[in-house]
């Protein structure tokens, strides 16, 4: 198995293009005092990448360092276009009908934490816990402005 | 263990939406130029590099190599696209790349995991090139955020059979 990874990085966006992006954005030459120059970027990036996969590869559990680095953590927000539900003991949650649920378009609820495989658990404000294997998520104020 | 194994890896695999499986492979495309990008290690990594494509993701289907790991880069993108397709402004001055990463057995048990490592390379990236780490956060699954702004952009594809 292959995989491609694409990434794209702000280097030198200058503040005009910045502005016409329809979400906070930034770039490092606004974060930095002296702006690398791409190639610089790129050599750093494949090195961690590597070195990330690396670890993986020696069975080395990056969850700890994941937790430490999340956002919203203990906050309410809402996650759209996810996948998976799992409920607490990891069963797949079925709808009425008894169909696996796969998808949703959107749900709610408090993030509490990942597991050991990444995934998110959701404490909904009624209902069992979830766990949730893909989707985005938005701080719930965000979500309601 | 080994129907739980089996149906965990099923669940992780249909649960990567943004990852595809099979793709038309495009032909190559002459105007580039083949360098290598050295590491911290001293190792180095074949870099495909291209004046402008339309996305790096597209025109790394023509440098799949199974047995190493390759970078497609660009100056610009004209179809330069992120999370759902949504689209990402890519002039020149910015960095445009797409990794062709071989998986090795112990990689593809841990599939779930793949996402988010991109994310905390990415975030590992930019503390080491002085962004303070204090102010680099990830959103789940991979979004990397530096003082609550978006400073990249991430896409993943799975290939599970390699037409050259």
């Amino acid at each position: 198995m292959m995989l491609r990874v694409g990434i794209g990085i702000n280097v030198d966006m200058t503040d005009d293009v910045l502005s016409a992006i329809d979400q906070p954005a930034t770039s490092l030459r606004q974060l930095l005092d002296t702006t690398p120059s791409v190639d610089e970027v790129l050599s750093v990036l494949t090195s961690k990448l590597k070195s990330r996969f690396l670890s993986l590869e020696e069975n080395v559990s990056p969850i700890d360092d994941y937790r430490s680095k999340l956002l919203y953590k203990n906050e309410e927000i809402v996650i759209r276009e996810g996948d998976i539900v799992m409920d607490e003991e990891k069963k797949v949650v079925r709808d009425s009908k008894g169909k696996i649920v796969y998808r949703f378009k959107e749900t709610k609820g408090i993030f509490h934490d990942v597991t050991n495989q990444g995934f998110l658990i959701l404490r909904p404000s009624c209902g069992d816990e979830l766990i949730i294997a893909s989707g985005e998520i938005v701080p719930r104020v965000e979500h309601d402005l | 263990m080994k129907r739980f194994f089996l149906t965990f890896l099923t669940l992780c695999l249909i649960s990567t939406p943004s990852w595809s499986s099979l793709e038309e492979v495009e032909p190559l495309e002459e105007n580039y130029k083949e360098t290598t990008v050295t590491l911290s290690d001293k190792s180095l990594v074949t870099r495909f590099h291209y004046n402008d494509v339309e996305s790096t993701q597209k025109t790394a289907k023509s440098h799949l190599n199974p047995e190493c790991w390759g970078v497609v880069t660009a100056d610009s993108q004209s179809k330069g696209y992120g999370l759902w397709g949504r689209s990402w402004k890519s002039p020149i001055g910015n960095s445009f790349s797409t990794f062709c990463i071989p998986l090795d057995r112990e990689c593809v048990r841990h599939i779930s995991w793949i996402p988010p490592l991109a994310g905390l390379a990415v975030a590992d990236t930019f503390a080491a090139l002085g962004v303070s780490e204090d102010e680099i956060g990830v959103r789940w699954i991979n979004n990397v955020l530096v003082s609550g702004k978006k400073l990249l952009v991430l896409s993943l594809k799975r290939i599970l059979r390699i037409a050259l």
